[in-house]
């Protein structure tokens, strides 16, 4: 990618354009705006391709980045589009790992799944479709302090969780 | 682990900064503390790093079949404007070389044992190991450099001279492991900008620094190894 190769870039899009498109409809929902938002990630890595390094060997964490920014700032301008916390939840717990998923996938999809619904909402929320705390707790219709709470706890149980698996 | 004054705040804010959620002055109350607590440097790197494992749970979809090609034609595009960019630079090099030739004579026999003997001296003074600098690019056009200094403190130095996009950037070092470290924020006036901050990792550690100002690296500088 980095030498401009089409072939490269041809290569590239047919890997991973399946998960830049599915991550980007999970966010913001609409099929003719993820596409958008999937085809400017693409565009976008070309435009930094010269700053990757291929030895770091994380080109799938680089692009689903950079397509979960994209997203996340496509929903902050089409403030229209409907937040169903469970719906988000449910379609991240319930999907399949694909074929090419990152081994450990698959314990972070239990590790979410095994989460206290509230936590586990909140975090979707803030992580997909970028909310703050405070957006959290209006959505949720509960206290600044709590929304905050439910994140930290969230995570840190995440956290133990998955180093559980690592041992 | 070292709690600073300050630190169960800016903790209750790491989940929200990691998801990129955090925007304005609270953004840049936490990032100013993370620039001197390395405790929650670490919370963040591991809620950043919990963020992307997460962000890997979206069902994979596929687009529609016009996808590729789309991608593809806009991709060329991109490409051919790239091109005209980098024929600029050529032109300007060769200018430059122009003007430059009649010091090159110069330059190949100039006194390099003496340059050398005043580079240790200048490490020496602050027990510095050495000092390299990279070119800051964005979207492969040069914009200014980066100086890294390896020493107590190690640090870098900052140099933006011709950057298109004015506005506050977030400086985040991406170590060679992958791990990124929020140091501040730039902040780029009339294209340019100086900024520079002590360094947590040793310098030869850093895979690349980047300005970020959408969450997505605008400006990145990359030593050679």
């Amino acid at each position: 990618m980095a030498s401009g190769d089409t072939q490269a870039a041809t290569a590239l899009v047919r890997r991973y354009q399946a998960r830049v498109f599915g991550l980007a409809r999970t966010i913001v929902g609409e099929a003719g705006l993820a596409e958008e938002v999937a085809q400017e990630t693409f565009v976008r890595v070309w435009r930094h391709a010269a700053a990757y390094d291929a030895r770091r060997g994380a080109v799938p964490t680089w692009l689903l980045t950079i397509a979960r920014n994209l997203a996340i700032d496509a929903r902050r301008l089409r403030r229209e589009l409907p937040v169903d916390p469970q719906a988000l939840l449910t379609r991240l717990v319930s999907a399949e790992s694909a074929d090419d998923a990152p081994h450990d996938e698959e314990f972070v999809r239990r590790a979410l799944r095994g989460l206290p619904p509230e936590q586990a909402r909140a975090i979707a929320l803030t992580v997909f479709y970028g909310l703050t705390g405070k957006e959290v707790a209006q959505v949720e219709g509960i206290p600044l302090g709590t929304a905050k709470t439910r994140l930290r706890r969230g995570l840190a149980r995440l956290r133990e969780q998955l180093e559980v698996n690592d041992d | 682990m070292t709690e600073r004054p300050g630190c169960e705040g800016v903790r209750g804010a790491i989940p929200e900064l990691a998801a990129g959620a955090l925007a304005g002055d609270e953004r840049a109350d936490v990032l100013r503390h993370l620039s001197g607590c390395a405790a929650c440097r670490r919370e963040l790197e591991e809620a950043a790093r919990l963020v992307d494992a997460l962000t890997t749970l979206a069902p994979a979809e596929e687009p529609p079949a016009a996808f590729e090609s789309a991608v593809l034609a806009r991709i060329a595009g991109t490409r051919r404007r790239f091109r005209w960019r980098a024929f600029r630079l050529h032109l300007l090099t060769a200018a430059l070389v122009a003007a430059l030739a009649g010091g090159a004579v110069w330059l190949a026999t100039g006194p390099d044992r003496e340059l050398a003997t005043n580079y240790r001296r200048t490490l020496a003074v602050a027990d510095g190991r050495y000092l390299t600098a990279a070119v800051l690019y964005a979207d492969r056009r040069p914009v200014g450099h980066a100086f890294g200094y390896q020493g107590s403190p190690s640090w870098i130095f900052l140099t933006v001279e011709d950057a298109h996009e004015p506005g506050a950037y977030d400086v985040v070092l991406v170590g060679r492991d992958g791990v990124r470290t929020a140091l501040g924020v730039v902040t780029v006036a009339a294209g340019q900008a100086g900024w520079g901050a002590a360094v947590p990792m040793p310098i030869a550690h850093i895979d690349r620094i980047e300005l970020r100002k959408s969450g997505i690296p605008d400006v990145v500088a990359v030593f050679a190894r």
